[in-house]
């Protein structure tokens, strides 16, 4: 379980001029990482850009109308969500991933943990994800940012039990798809 | 695999993110314990799990950033910084009088009544490296911003760990409790941080926006002292290329009584069967040498593990005495010998029932001494650097707070879970 974060001298965010500064300090925070999975949910550079966004647009409105979300990193993701699995169901889950896979832009740099993972280990994680539907990936991705079973339920606008079914259905088929392109045995 | 086993190991999965009812994981349990490949397969969907969590960062263009911020209205309404923005805030709520005590307040004014009057400043060069938000208080006019990148400062994305006892993470670059805000708890040794961005040089040290692994503290935090001495330290410089600790790895770290954990990396392969990460840490000295500590589901599956291994060394459970310097096992938790229900007891081939707060200690085939035991769903493997039995087992069993009490857990497991 991760620890409670106490912010013990903070004052909260109330006028529209310090909500404005919250978020501009919550995209100073958080833009990297929500990039991070909103390209990997929707496999798609300017997509990626376009939700990112959407989402800072959303946030700034709340901000604007006073009503600045206490926890602004699960407010995003709950909103980047929404949008990538929106985003998804537009687009047929038939896209010819593989192609644009290979086209994709570059991991920012060559870090310690892609190269404990390996090249190969990473591509076929990445390609295996890529084949999962819109919501599903972005499930597995919530799950790996921390987020509980309950709080992706929320994200995602499903129940608790179609949740669990879903990430169940996605962490096999992840894991199949590894065994069977010879990636993991 | 047949569909009954699939069904297990759909059970597995789903134990990821929610929580089983108490029949479901004792059917799971019962399973797995009689299914080597089906552990073997749960071991690999948690392996999936940190790996997905792994994966490498993508980087939207400083011109996509640029785009982004401008078009969400997340760029700041002048040309003034981010930074001096945030510091602006802080200012109207001192202003105010909001959560700020009276003495203090007063104190600051003219500081922060020059900060209004420098805001507009022209002169801040970038977004990215925003100058030191306190001003000098001695003349109105900001001063230049120094913008200076020490030699040996820490690259976006760079892991450093830090290398002193606590280190505070802070909101905004500055330890003027007026425009920062302080995170709490503070950070212990080892822990490793992901640079976001830095170096900002203000109040005369350099800070960096870091993300803490595994830890959600994001915030700023000072790399030296004013003498320069590091408060922070560059992985890859200190040793060979370290991998970051998962959210769990991390934990096992922050479990370890601080003197064991030292030098730690994660070990990702080869684990024990039914593990779900592990931690090795080289303590290196006269009488240890390494210690490694290993997450399971429950204490059950730990203390089946550490049985196991006591097991493959010839030794039963309650025999022979570690702290008089032979091979042996004990319970340090009361269970032995009364069955419960509600998992504080295994039974082990064909045996028990047995507690699972255990402690035990062999000679191994090296003539190494070795103590292992097990704290909650922890387990912890110390390996001698010497053949002493008794003085490794008090080695783990010292606490810092003095002996350790009757039925409660090796000095070890700093918290002992």
């Amino acid at each position: 379980m991760r620890p409670s974060l106490v912010e013990v001298e903070g004052a909260a965010a109330t006028s529209p001029f310090d909500g404005h500064a919250a978020v501009i300090a919550a995209f100073e925070a958080y833009h990297g990482e929500l990039y991070t999975f909103l390209r990997r949910s929707t496999r798609d550079d300017a997509a990626a850009e376009d939700l990112l966004q959407e989402a800072f647009v959303r946030l700034t409105r709340e901000a604007d109308a006073g009503r600045t979300p206490e926890n602004m990193r699960a407010w995003l993701y709950r909103v980047a969500s929404n949008l990538a699995i929106s985003r998804g169901r537009r687009r047929t889950t038939a896209l010819a991933w593989m192609n644009r896979y290979g086209r994709a832009s570059e991991p920012v740099t060559e870090s310690t943990e892609s190269i404990v993972l390996g090249r190969v280990r990473t591509a076929g994680l990445e390609a295996a994800m890529a084949a999962l539907p819109a919501d599903a990936r972005a499930a597995l991705l919530l799950s790996a940012e921390g987020f509980s079973g309950e709080e992706i339920s929320a994200a995602i606008g499903r129940s608790h039990g179609a949740t669990r079914t879903l990430l169940t259905r996605a962490r096999m088929r992840v894991r199949l798809e590894l065994e069977r392109s010879g990636v993991d045995r | 695999m047949t569909t009954t086993h699939d069904e297990y190991l759909e059970l597995a999965a789903a134990g990821f993110d929610f929580h089983l009812s108490p029949a479901e994981r004792t059917s799971l349990d019962t399973h797995l314990s009689g299914c080597i490949p089906c552990r073997r397969r749960v071991a690999a969907l948690a392996a999936d799990q940190r790996a997905i969590g792994q994966l490498p960062a993508y980087a939207l263009s400083p011109a996509g950033v640029a785009r982004v911020r401008k078009r969400s209205g997340t760029a700041s309404r002048s040309s003034i910084s981010a930074m001096r923005l945030i510091a602006i805030a802080a200012m109207l709520a001192l202003l105010a009088g909001a959560a700020i005590t009276v003495g203090s307040a007063m104190l600051r004014r003219d500081r922060d009544l020059n900060l209004i009057a420098v805001v507009p400043s022209p002169i801040v060069p970038s977004p990215i490296v925003p100058s030191p938000i306190v001003p000098s208080p001695t003349t109105s006019v900001p001063p230049a911003p120094t913008g200076v990148t020490p030699s040996g400062g820490y690259a976006a994305n760079t892991i450093v760990e830090v290398v002193v006892t606590d280190l505070r993470v802070r909101t905004a670059p500055t330890v003027d409790d007026t425009k920062s805000a302080k995170l709490e708890p503070l950070l212990g040794t080892g822990t490793q941080l992901r640079v976001i961005e830095g170096p900002v040089n203000a109040d005369g040290y350099d800070w960096y926006l870091v993300q803490a692994i595994g830890l959600p503290h994001r915030g700023w935090v000072a790399a030296a002292d004013h003498d320069g001495a590091p408060w922070v330290e560059d992985l890859a410089i200190a040793a060979s290329p370290t991998p970051s600790f998962s959210a769990e790895e991390a934990a096992l770290v922050a479990g370890l009584r601080r003197d064991a954990a030292v030098r730690c990396a994660p070990r990702r392969s080869q684990l024990p069967a039914l593990a779900i990460a592990g931690v090795e840490c080289r303590v290196s000295d006269q009488l240890v040498a390494r210690v490694g500590v290993y997450r399971f589901r429950d204490a059950q599956d730990a203390a089946t593990t550490y049985l196991e291994r006591l097991a493959s060394y010839g030794i039963d459970p309650t025999m022979g005495d570690c702290g008089a310097g032979t091979d042996g096992d004990a319970a340090w938790a009361p269970g032995d010998g009364s069955a419960s229900a509600d998992g504080t007891t295994i039974q082990f081939g064909g045996t028990g029932p047995w507690a699972v707060g255990r402690s035990g200690c062999y000679v191994d085939e090296n003539g190494v001494a070795n103590v292992r035991a097990t704290c909650g769903a922890t387990y912890v493997g110390v390996l001698g650097a010497a053949a002493d039995l008794a003085a490794l087992r008090a080695w783990a069993w010292s606490a810092p707070g003095g002996p350790v009490g009757t039925g409660a857990p090796p000095g070890i497991c700093a918290s002992g879970s």
